[in-house]
């Protein structure tokens, strides 16, 4: 990973600059060290000489050979000065000590003091000093000087540096160590935090997404193929509203553990959202391998986990693609295996799909619903309209009200189900708008109706549980627009669902409703979580049973019933019931012998757009009254 | 060098290890020349009173009769010593006392008594290479010993007419009188 990398080279850069730095301080150190030993050694050497010379002046001046050795031994006490020579003021040679090698020449150019032209390399060389009298040039003394003694000084001070500067390394590296450590330390949490997952220790979305990256290469490097499995956690919503957050922490922890153990060592395995995994698969051969494998996550997600105060229960919803066959692209990778995911889910949760063509095709029609709702909510040309169902009181079969259902006609005149465009407005929120609209146009229905001299007691309008999550703004939003088309607040119901009552905020929305005046009504009772509480809470005034329950009626006995004993117990609450789906007669007979208040459903009339409304209650009275 | 080197085995081939260089350096000179050197050289170890008769720019060795040494002496003349020109002349008795060297040959013997009342209380270095004249009459005197040229200096002398002659070439004297 580039961090890594990124640590690495700086590493590898301070230990550059500090070998840099101590390579330099060493050279610098050891040539002042060899200028400083030349000038010294240099000076030492003529100042020998100017004695020599001096004391020397007498014996060539006389011709005094023994006084000459003499002066000249001298020398012998500064070891580097290895041999010497007097010659006479004609250049002449006069005496000579220590010159083993006859390194000294015969005779030298009186006028010139230069001896460079003699014996000078790099260990030994010449150092020349007139001898003078009392101004009076009388000779020259000739010094063999060696370097030797300051090399071998230059020598033992480069070793004393290196010998230093290891100890002193040593000492600092000891020193050291623990910051080191330390560093060391939080380098690697750095690390651990920029790829890792905290509560999972599994890596994170960005260490993935690089691993994927890497994958793929991979994958086309080897001519083997490979699985992107996109993972998400069922309700696991639920999970951390009654168990709290930490204990939701626990719960993906012990997912991730789960999921660690099926896949195999290799494998990458990922948390990249909240509640959604991701898995690499690598060398998978046939897709039937990764679906089995997929179905073992299931399997191993299945066994509840032990939370207070009770074990959780959670699924996965597992999206899968192919690689290299669906694509070689990450991006598109992740995003088809999350729209198999998404379908998963959609097909019921807490299974494995695959990526398909058809999917790809149903999220394009999404999209393209999606955008085309978008378009009619905004223009508002005539394209939606509002299809009102009659119910009608069983009793006296009379017409008590109606629900208003949102209809699509699409400019080319084909209708759209709402079945293919209420999931979409929920999933894209466009349900919001939607919502908004369909009040109003109901209240200029009504306005439209009465000026038709048709009026309509009660209204029912359904409120998704995404509009709920939006808060008491929808409360806020229809009171102010029926009140400016002039309404009675008293007219209007409002359907939920049994589910819509959990929902975030739900609560507090219902209350809202209530206290603003709105009468409520539990839509599909009987097919979700129902709590007899609530029911008591939200002053709910209307259940309306499932049509599921009512299809099978009078012949299913259970069916019989459950219906039977919802009513009852709607009576107990004092809450009347409306019976949904209600085609036959015998149906209708069932539900009035067992005191079912109202009924709704084709038997009546199917769904009818205003005119038509108008015309069917016009009818309708007109039967009613003659029939009684 | 090789050549040096070349003369010194043919040298031991010779059989004449016994003389070394330097004798043999020394022997190319004459007796005279190698005198008249050291008399010479002499000259810069001395130093004549500031004060006197005495020209500064030159150094005046004289002599009063001719002999093998005053004709050796005479070829330094025009030389330069110490910034003065050697000026080696040959004088009269009476004018001995404008030298500042003198140099006495052998059979000035017998003329001692004038010679020293000539020279008497002026600054003149004698010189002499005859033993009898030494330490009464001469303050330097060459001697011929073991094959090199030795000499003997009269300090006192010296110092009573007023020079100073340097330590180092005290140091190489055979014998001085203090």
């Amino acid at each position: 990973m580039e961090v890594l990398a990124h640590t690495r080279d700086t590493k590898r850069l301070s230990l550059i600059t500090t070998a840099v730095a101590a390579l330099i301080t060493f050279l610098l150190l050891m040539t002042y060290q060899y200028l400083s030993g030349v000038r010294q050694l240099d000076q030492e050497v003529r100042s020998k000489a100017a004695i020599i010379a001096t004391n020397s002046a007498a014996a060539l001046a006389f011709g005094d050979h023994k006084a000459a050795y003499e002066n000249l031994g001298a020398i012998r006490k500064t070891p580097r000065i290895l041999g010497a020579a007097i010659y006479q003021a004609d250049g002449s040679l006069f005496a000579v000590i220590d010159d083993p090698q006859a390194q000294f020449p015969d005779a030298i150019d009186p006028d010139s003091s230069d001896v460079s032209d003699e014996k000078n390399d790099f260990i030994t060389h010449f150092v020349r000093e007139e001898i003078t009298q009392g101004g009076t040039r009388v000779g020259s003394l000739l010094l063999l000087a060696s370097q030797k003694p300051l090399y071998l000084n230059l020598l033992a001070y480069a070793g004393g540096l290196i010998v230093i500067g290891l100890i002193a390394l040593l000492l600092a590296q000891r020193f050291t160590a623990s910051l080191r450590k330390k560093m060391a330390l939080t380098e690697g949490q750095l690390e651990q935090m920029a790829l890792y997952d905290r509560v999972t220790g599994l890596p994170n979305r960005r260490f993935f997404e690089y691993e994927l990256k890497k994958a793929i290469t991979r994958v086309k490097r080897e001519g083997q193929n490979a699985a992107l499995l996109m993972i998400d956690v069922d309700d696991f919503k639920k999970v951390n509203d009654l168990c709290g957050h930490p204990m939701g922490d626990k719960v993906l922890e012990m997912i991730a553990g789960r999921l660690k153990s099926v896949v195999r060592a290799d494998d990458i395995l990922a948390r990249v959202g909240g509640d959604e995994f991701a898995a690499i698969l690598f060398m998978v051969g046939e897709p039937e391998n990764v679906d089995a494998l997929a179905e073992k996550m299931i399997a191993a997600i299945e066994a509840p986990f032990p939370t207070e105060p009770i074990p959780s229960h959670v699924g996965l919803s597992i999206g899968m693609t192919m690689m290299p066959g669906d694509s070689d692209d990450p991006e598109t990778l992740i995003r088809w295996s999350d729209m198999a995911m998404y379908e998963a889910k959609a097909q019921g949760k807490n299974r494995a799909q695959f990526f398909s063509e058809d999917i790809n095709r149903k999220i394009r029609a999404t999209l393209h619903v999606e955008a085309a709702l978008r378009q009619a909510l905004k223009e508002d040309a005539g394209e939606l309209y509002v299809a009102y169902q009659p119910q009608i009181c069983a009793q006296t079969r009379r017409i008590v009200g109606v629900e208003a259902l949102a209809r699509w006609t699409r400019p080319d005149g084909k209708p759209l189900s709402p079945a293919e465009f209420i999931p979409v407005a929920e999933k894209t929120g466009l349900i919001v708008d939607l919502g908004a609209w369909l009040i109003r146009q109901v209240c200029s229905d009504l306005i439209w109706l009465k000026q038709q001299g048709v009026n309509v007691e009660k209204v029912a309008i359904n409120v998704s549980p995404r509009e709920l999550t939006r808060g008491n703004a929808i409360v806020e939003n229809a009171c102010r627009t029926i009140r400016q088309f002039g309404e009675q607040i008293s007219r209007f119901q409002f359907e939920i669902t049994e589910n819509a009552l959990m929902a975030e905020r739900g609560a507090d929305v219902l209350d809202a409703f209530h206290r603003s005046g709105f009468s409520l009504a539990i839509d599909d009772f009987g097919t979700g979580y129902s709590s007899l509480g609530y029911l008591k809470r939200f002053q709910i005034s209307t259940l309306k049973i499932d049509q599921s329950f009512i299809k099978r009626l009078p012949a299913d006995a259970n069916d019989a019933t459950i219906v039977s004993a919802v009513i009852q117990m709607a009576k107990a609450l004092g809450i009347s019931l409306v019976a949904e789906g209600v085609e036959t007669d015998e149906q209708a007979e069932f539900l009035t012998s067992h005191s079912c208040d109202v009924l709704q459903g084709y038997l009546f009339s199917r769904p009818l757009p205003r005119e038509d409304l108008a015309i069917f209650i016009a009818r309708h009275s007109a039967t009613n009254t003659a029939g009684t | 060098m090789r050549t040096r080197q070349l003369i010194v085995t043919a040298l031991a081939a010779l059989g004449l290890l016994a003389l070394n260089d330097d004798i043999q350096a020394q022997m190319r000179a004459s007796e005279p020349d190698l005198k008249a050197a050291i008399i010479i050289n002499m000259a810069m170890f001395v130093d004549w009173p500031a004060q006197g008769g005495l020209p500064g720019n030159q150094l005046v060795i004289c002599f009063i009769t001719d002999s093998p040494v005053a004709g050796a002496l005479g070829k330094a003349q025009g030389k330069t010593m110490r910034n003065r020109t050697i000026n080696v002349r040959k004088v009269a008795l009476d004018a001995l006392a404008g030298c500042h060297v003198a140099y006495l040959a052998p059979d000035e013997h017998e003329r001692l008594q004038q010679i020293q009342s000539a020279v008497r209380n002026a600054p003149v270095l004698v010189a002499g290479d005859t033993p009898a004249l030494f330490p009464e009459g001469s303050m330097l005197n060459l001697e011929l010993s073991g094959g090199h040229v030795v000499f003997d200096v009269n300090l006192r002398s010296a110092q009573k007419a007023g020079l100073q002659i340097s330590s180092k070439a005290l140091r190489l004297a055979r014998k001085v009188i203090e």
